[in-house]
């Protein structure tokens, strides 16, 4: 192999940086400039004002303490009994204690109504409501909206647990500005090193959730907070109906709270640590459900930010603009470079598709950078440094087919109201009625 | 008294080859002769005559009355009914000759303690009644059921009851069935108690349900009276405004939520309490005791201990620890005796001149001797405190006369083992004391 290598570096050195860009435009164009530039122009932003910023914050921390408002924190699921009592223990050390804790079990069929009750007999959870059927986890969050007293819900997966400091954090963007309707957390994954699967998803929230969102919340086109990890303003949710059929509904929520003109904040140092599926095929399960939604909510539900009528935004027309742009779009026209490689440079492959996996891997290391410049657990996080050649194989190749095919399957055949996540009864419904 | 109804007898009323009397009211003298007669008929309508009469014969001792079947000419009330043999028939008195044949085949034998001569008679009685015992449901009693026979001897303490027919089938005389599981109240142990939904906040009754309502294509729920429409019975809902027509296929009522009229508390699982209608104490479900009924029947074992009699079990226990005996003494004084029996003290002591003159270690070997040796004079419960001064038995549930009979019987027998090894010149001493 390495005789060759004299050979690769005279093509590249002669073809000189037009026709690399020309070779390489997809990468140039859209993978460079939004996921390092943008990356590194924003850490240098907040670097240099650090101290402005933290001033606002400990101001901000001062209000939320000052006022101490109830706050209702909600976990609405199904058969999420065994990860109970971790879950109270956790929101038990939580340096912001003025909140109920309120369970919806979504017509669990194992021992989670038995837990649910004893932890509620024992004074570890404040309400447990049990539906005998289920209605899906967009049902259950609302009946436990219904049963909410807090000015603020904060909207939390049973499978999580969270830093100390989370629910403070999470809390004080409310005081940061009075606009912020909602704001998400940080969701990292807890066992990373278990297996390559988690491994993978772990580098994959860094760099999505834990840096994408900082990027896209100072923007102002955040667009989704994670169910596992959120906190809304109650009277803005309850007016706005709570939330609607899944799946995808914790990135609906946050479009519907734009759309009714409220500023979606990420706050970075809410950190949650979250379960993920331990297997691809798992995982590939997952993203497909997930994967499906910004066909049916962004594409078909919200269309309607992209028309210019009376409540037109422009931060919602990038923010949906962005997020199918970078997800749809560029996934097909990624298909759309392969072929134009193929049949323009097919007697260049040699060459071609080694530069593509060297400047991937350069790209996924300088990546990795970014995530450690703003990672506040850069020194546990450095040891997946190791893992990151294996980037351009799970996110280039691994999630991009498995996007194409979700795309593909609610594009043409809605298929998810179809998706066991929801109830049947709710699905067709709600695919009846066009919802 | 004893009434002529028909004449063969003075005293008696034949039926189908079978003596009859019959009672209007209980005197001691009829005791005599009841034994000679095959079977009672109760006249009386005085309901307290009637209890006495049974009660009276039921509690003798000679297998001949207190198995002697009991009818009455009119229906007598459940919880008097259950201890007799029914209301009088044309069936009755083959029924009696079964019975009496039966009778011929029990044991004579009676025991001291009261505890063993009520398992005694209790399997006699059902050995004379064709093999079992069941509980029957009497309202008035606390435990809401009653044992025929046995149940008049336990009748202040029902529990005791209980407990003794469950020895009786852990020793294997009786095989029970479960008949029924009771829920008592913790505090007095009564089965009268009224389960009442509550409050877990406050405690009160005054709460309400309401249906939730999930909203299929919208995903809203909530309370039904938040889709109801004022001013008509079509339900809406609040958050997409569409009618709901369909359960199962618009909408469905997945829950349902209580709350509390008194203090706004909404809540889902009520707590139950469980008031007792006797003593007032309101129990959680935790805290209610519960027993067992079984319906039992004589195992081979209990055919013959009814035949031939139990064999003797005792319990003794001697001791040299003078503060755990007096300690025994002073909880069997508060100890509530069954009607007619006691629990005594019984002080062994020895005297005579040649005492001070013995080895101490002989005089130390035979305390002990006459320690074992008081163990086979009593067949109840017994507790022994030996010390070097005198021989303390603590002897429980006995008849002042087997008292007097256990009292005689020791004394005469270790005075004879003293002459027999010792000699003249050493006596031995029993003083006795009641104790409860």
């Amino acid at each position: 192999m390495y005789e060759h290598l004299p050979e690769y570096l005279q093509y590249w050195s002669q073809v000189g940086l037009p026709k690399l860009i020309r070779v390489f435009w997809y990468f140039v164009l859209f993978e460079l400039t939004r996921y390092v530039t943008i990356d590194y122009w924003v850490y240098l932003s907040n670097w240099i004002n650090r101290k402005k910023d933290r001033q606002k914050w400990q101001e901000a921390q001062s209000r939320l303490f000052r006022e101490q408002p109830f706050v209702s924190v909600i976990i609405p699921g199904k058969n999420e009994g065994k990860h109970l009592f971790k879950l109270t223990k956790s929101l038990a050390e939580q340096t912001y204690t003025h909140f109920e804790l309120i369970i919806v079990d979504d017509g669990s069929d194992d021992q989670t109504p038995i837990i649910g009750r004893n932890l509620e007999a024992n004074g570890l959870i404040d309400r447990f409501i049990r539906n005998e059927q289920r209605g899906g986890k967009a049902s259950a969050a609302n009946l436990a909206l219904h049963y909410s007293s807090g000015k603020y819900i904060v909207h939390l997966d049973a499978d999580c647990s969270f830093d100390r400091d989370a629910i403070e954090n999470v809390l004080i963007p409310f005081y940061l500005n009075p606009k912020i309707g909602a704001v998400g957390g940080n969701v990292k994954v807890r066992d990373y090193e278990g297996n390559l699967a988690s491994t993978m998803q772990a580098i994959e929230y860094l760099k999505t959730v834990s840096v994408g969102r900082i990027i896209t919340s100072k923007l102002g086109i955040y667009k989704i907070i994670s169910g596992a990890f959120g906190a809304f303003k109650t009277d803005v949710l309850k007016n706005l109906g709570g939330w609607d059929i899944g799946p995808g509904l914790d990135g609906d929520i946050t479009v519907k709270f734009r759309k009714a003109g409220h500023r979606i904040y990420f706050s970075p140092t809410a950190i949650c640590m979250t379960s993920t599926p331990d297997a691809f095929k798992k995982l590939a399960k997952q993203r497909l459900r997930w994967d499906k939604s910004i066909i049916r909510f962004r594409v078909r539900k919200h269309k309607d930010v992209f028309s210019p009528n009376a409540n037109f935004k422009w931060n919602n027309f990038f923010s949906l603009g962005e997020n199918i742009f970078y997800n749809l779009i560029l996934n097909i026209s990624w298909w759309i470079y392969m072929l134009d490689i193929c049949i323009n440079y097919n007697s260049s492959l040699q060459f071609v598709i080694p530069m593509n996996l060297t400047l991937y891997l350069v790209f996924s290391y300088v990546q990795m950078g970014s995530i450690l410049l703003f990672s506040e657990r850069w020194r546990e996080e450095k040891k997946l440094l190791r893992y990151v050649w294996l980037m351009p194989l799970y996110t280039g190749t691994f999630l991009r087919f498995v996007r194409t095919r979700a795309y593909f399957q609610e594009f043409f055949f809605k298929e998810s109201y179809n998706d066991p996540w929801n109830p049947y009864k709710s699905s067709r419904k709600a695919k009846e009625l066009g919802f | 008294m004893l009434k002529i109804v028909r004449h063969n007898a003075k005293t008696g009323y034949e039926h189908q080859g079978v003596t009859f009397v019959q009672l209007d009211r209980w005197q001691n003298e009829l005791l005599q002769d009841l034994a000679s007669y095959d079977a009672i008929l109760l006249q009386s309508n005085d309901p307290k005559e009637n209890v006495k009469i049974i009660d009276r014969v039921r509690g003798h001792d000679n297998p001949n009355i207190y198995l002697l079947p009991v009818f009455s000419k009119d229906v007598l009330p459940p919880n008097l009914n259950l201890h007799t043999d029914g209301t009088f028939d044309e069936g009755s008195s083959k029924k009696v000759k079964t019975i009496q044949h039966r009778i011929e085949s029990v044991t004579t034998i009676t025991h001291s303690g009261f505890a063993e001569q009520t398992v005694q008679k209790t399997l006699n009685f059902i050995y004379s009644r064709q093999g079992s015992l069941s509980p029957v449901k009497i309202r008035t009693k606390s435990l809401g059921f009653d044992y025929p026979f046995i149940g008049l001897a336990f009748s202040e303490e029902p529990e005791k009851m209980i407990s003794t027919l469950d020895l009786m089938a852990q020793s294997g005389v009786l095989e029970g069935n479960l008949n029924h599981r009771i829920p008592l109240c913790g505090s007095c142990a009564d089965s009268f108690l009224f389960f009442t939904e509550t409050c877990p906040k406050c405690g009160s009754i005054d709460i309400g349900a309401e249906d939730i309502i999930h909203h299929f294509p919208c995903a809203h729920v909530a309370p039904l009276s938040a889709f109801k429409q004022p001013d008509s019975d079509q339900l809406q809902c609040p958050k997409c405004h569409k009618g709901l027509r369909h359960i199962g296929i618009d909408y469905d009522k997945p829950s349902q939520m209580h709350g509390c009229q008194s203090c706004n508390h909404q809540f889902q699982e009520a707590d139950m309490k469980a008031q007792c209608h006797s003593c007032g104490n309101s129990n959680a479900l935790a805290e209610l005791r519960e027993i067992e009924l079984y319906d039992y029947k004589l195992t081979s074992k209990g055919l013959m201990a009814a035949e031939s009699g139990l064999a003797p079990e005792k319990t003794e226990t001697i001791s040299q620890n003078n503060v755990v005996f007096h300690e025994i003494v002073k909880q069997e004084k508060k100890r509530k005796t069954p009607k007619g029996y006691h629990g005594y003290r019984l002080t062994v002591s020895l005297k005579g001149k040649i005492l001070d003159a013995l080895n101490p270690q002989f005089v130390t070997h035979l305390w002990d001797e006459i320690a074992e040796l008081c163990k086979t004079y009593t067949q109840s419960h017994l507790h022994i405190l030996r010390t070097d001064q005198n021989i303390q038995l603590l002897v429980l549930d006995l008849s002042p006369n087997n008292l007097i009979g256990i009292q005689e019987k020791m004394n005469k027998n270790l005075n004879m083992l003293l002459a027999d090894n010792i000699g003249p010149g050493l006596e031995v001493h029993i003083a006795s004391e009641k104790i409860n």
